[in-house]
């Protein structure tokens, strides 16, 4: 059978079918609006004041580190719960403690190039505390290493500020400086690990959730250095070095040395504790060493120091 | 046939679908434009006002707050606050910035006296943990409640509501030289000792009561039939006096303010004016008309339902001292101070009034000794007097100390009057000092 094509029949089709799509397509696409008129596109704007000059200057350009100290809502997790703004007298004072006991020690005994590639990037301040339903607060939050959240600053008191007093100090020191110290152990680790050995130390000692049934004082009979370092290995791991490098030698001795006689609840003697002790804060120094190539006690030394300038 | 009929309708659909796009939006300019066109004109509006807002805050917990607020267009603000004397006195500066959010939004970003009904700290405003005064400090502008003189903003968090009302220039010197501070010093009132404040405002006596924590002020006045009418209204400050937001009428006499608010410290006298006339808060030693029935219904009502009886947890009260006598130091064996108690018609013939403690051992409330207390007696002046009857208890009763000591007060002859506070709960102060009073609340 012969196939009968009609030329004509397909022109008219293929007229038709091209008018049909260029009908439809045909029209002009709505025009992409001018992007630079989007408001707050590139972040909030706001005429420029010292505190700004202070940061950029002494954060931003040596470190590539910005702080948001002005309130905006959807820096923080919680949105359901009340928090106020730093009160701009606070601010320069806390940052420039936390460059004084954290960043010029690390630059100093481990290099710029590390602790640009390593610090977080940015710092979110809150006035207030964050306040849980259980009555609790939160300490402050650390994001994957870019961000961390500081509560409570305006309750941040350190010498020379107007109502310090001593017994500010250990609030202080956990709130903001432990804090610190402790995410930013946590980010070394994640990025070279601690040698597996470490979880052997006081291994089948550990709590996990537990922790927050015991004092500080229990888990030194333990072998831990805190009781939130009783929770997992690398709590344990961060809080040594945190507790370490803002203790002191000294004070870091003096713990050890307190720890009473006799046996802890779970049988760990004396003894036990403070070898446990000893050998985390061995295999600290011989990491930092290893990975990073920073003399521990050096750095610490210089924290120490840093800090007994201020509380 | 049908073909071609099909072949144009698709044809025309495309033609009238291709081109539906044209652009025919309501407006002249993008949204971004509008927006953008909207917190400038709303920061000029801000800004404009050289002299400053006066500003009142409505927190979602209740009252209302007054502060002076200056806009500067460097993003700066100042700030004075009437939440209390060193705040109403210094100001304090702050920053702010208008931000592009759900609707355009005004924010106070950084700490301020706004700042303090916020804080979820309790010890800042005496707030709930955690929530403080439920207020706000980022405020959504709405286009019909902004004009030149007045702006309306509702809080993004908690929508209290802040009004801005143009100052003039008169108006911010008065504030930047002190006057609301001074004004502020009218809760020196809680100074004034006795129970009773009165003040005599165009010749009526006011009976006087201040609530600072709620941020109330209630007068008390006879009427012309020799009745007591109570009125109450919460309050701000402003730096011409306390503002009444409900304006107090009684007959032809309207009080809105009580202005030019001064302390003399030599005679502990709170001065002020009421539509220019000169006032001022003095003492007294009895309520304007003593409460007759009040004593009655306060014994009757624990009489009236089984195991009830009120009870006080601060004692007495005396010299602007709570708990002067020190009760709630007292201790028993395994035991803590709960309470001190009076339980109307405990006994056929008495009552009882005695410290009540908590054992924490067995988890048990005891009297483990107190008085019998005579029925009490109703003088026709408003006075309810008590008389000692004897001990009651297991333990031997004390010859010294906070409950003997309390006791003593309860049995002075001149009795007490009764005040009732709300419905379940009373102040009884004394006839004989009305600086000494205890509060009882019904358990």
């Amino acid at each position: 059978m012969k196939t009968i094509i009609n030329k004509k029949r397909i022109r008219i089709h293929l007229f038709f079918w091209v008018i049909v799509t260029s009908l439809f397509s045909g029209c002009k696409e709505e025009e992409l609006g001018n992007v630079a008129d989007i408001s707050g596109l590139g972040g909030d704007v706001w005429v420029k004041g010292p505190i700004d000059q202070w940061i950029y200057d002494s954060l931003t350009v040596p470190y590539n580190i910005s702080v948001k100290y002005k309130w905006d809502q959807f820096e923080f997790n919680n949105l359901t719960r009340t928090l106020v703004p730093a009160d701009e007298s606070q601010v320069l004072p806390l940052l420039r403690t936390i460059r004084n006991i954290w960043i010029t020690p690390y630059v100093e005994d481990a290099g710029l190039t590390f602790f640009n590639k390593y610090s977080p990037k940015t710092f979110v301040l809150a006035g207030s505390n964050e306040y849980n339903t259980d009555g609790s607060v939160t300490l402050g939050t650390a994001e994957g290493g870019r961000k961390v959240i500081l509560f409570a600053v305006n309750d941040f008191k350190v010498k020379g500020m107007p109502g310090y007093q001593a017994a500010d100090s250990s609030f202080v020191k956990q709130w903001f400086f432990q804090t610190i110290h402790h995410e930013f152990a946590h980010i070394l680790h994640q990025n070279k690990l601690y040698p597996q050995e470490y979880k052997q130390i006081s291994s089948g000692l550990y709590q996990g959730g537990n922790w927050i049934n015991f004092s500080d004082n229990d888990a030194r009979k333990d072998g831990f250095v805190t009781s939130y370092s009783t929770s997992s290995f690398s709590e344990d791991f961060v809080e040594m070095i945190a507790v370490m490098l803002l203790e002191g030698k000294g004070g870091f001795d003096r713990i050890v040395n307190s720890i009473p006689e006799g046996n802890s609840i779970n049988g760990t003697s004396k003894a036990q504790a403070q070898a446990a002790l000893r050998t985390k804060e061995e295999m600290i120094v011989s990491y930092y060493k290893t990975a990073w190539n920073v003399d521990f006690y050096s750095l610490q030394a210089k924290t120490k120091a840093a800090l007994t300038k201020v509380l | 046939m049908v073909k071609r009929f099909l072949y144009i309708c698709i044809a025309l659909s495309g033609l009238l679908y291709g081109c539906a796009n044209s652009d025919d939006s309501v407006f002249e300019e993008t949204a971004d434009q509008r927006i953008n066109q909207a917190l400038a004109t709303y920061q000029t509006m801000l800004t404009g006002s050289q002299d400053g807002w006066d500003a009142l805050v409505y927190p979602a917990s209740g009252g209302v707050y007054s502060f002076y607020i200056r806009f500067s267009e460097d993003n700066r603000v100042v700030m004075y606050s009437d939440f209390d004397d060193q705040v109403a006195s210094a100001p304090k500066e702050s920053s702010y910035r208008l931000k592009a959010m759900q609707t355009p939004a005004l924010i106070f970003d950084t700490y301020s006296y706004l700042h303090i009904l916020s804080d979820p700290d309790p010890d800042v405003n005496n707030g709930t943990t955690g929530e403080g005064l439920r207020s706000d400090f980022e405020f959504s502008f709405y286009g019909d409640s902004v004009s030149t003189d007045r702006i309306a903003l509702v809080g993004r968090r908690n929508k209290s509501r802040m009004v801005l009302t143009r100052a003039s220039s008169s108006q911010k010197a008065a504030y930047e030289s002190g006057a609301m501070g001074k004004n502020v010093g009218f809760h020196k009132i809680a100074t004034l000792h006795s129970y009773f404040k009165r003040a005599s405002i165009s010749g009526v006596q006011y009976e006087i009561v201040y609530n600072p924590a709620k941020r109330t002020i209630s007068f008390t006045w006879l009427n012309s039939s020799g009745n007591l009418v109570t009125y109450t209204t919460p309050y701000y400050y402003t730096a011409k006096g306390l503002q009444l937001v409900n304006p107090l009428m009684n007959g032809s006499q309207t009080i809105n303010q009580l202005s030019d608010i001064s302390w003399t410290e030599s005679t502990k006298t709170i001065n002020f004016s009421v539509n220019g006339a000169k006032s001022a808060i003095v003492e007294a030693s009895a309520p304007l008309k003593p409460d007759n029935t009040a004593g009655r219904t306060w014994w009757q009502m624990a009489v009236n339902n089984d195991e009830t009886y009120w009870v006080s947890w601060m004692g007495f009260h005396i010299n602007g001292v709570d708990d002067a006598l020190k009760v709630r130091d007292l201790t028993a064996p395994q035991s803590e101070f709960g309470y001190l108690l009076y339980w109307p018609g405990i006994g056929s013939n008495y009552d009882a009034f005695a410290p009540v403690f908590f054992n924490t051992q067995e988890g048990s409330v005891n009297i483990l000794y107190g008085n019998a207390v005579s029925r009490p007696v109703y003088t026709n002046d408003g006075r309810v007097v008590f008389s000692h009857l004897g001990t009651i208890g297991t333990e031997e009763y004390p010859t010294s100390g906070p409950a003997v000591e309390s006791a003593r007060i309860l049995y002075n002859s001149r009795g007490f009057y009764f005040i009732r506070t709300s419905a379940e709960t009373y102040d009884m102060v004394s006839a004989a000092d009305p600086r000494i009073w205890i509060s009882w609340e019904f358990l």
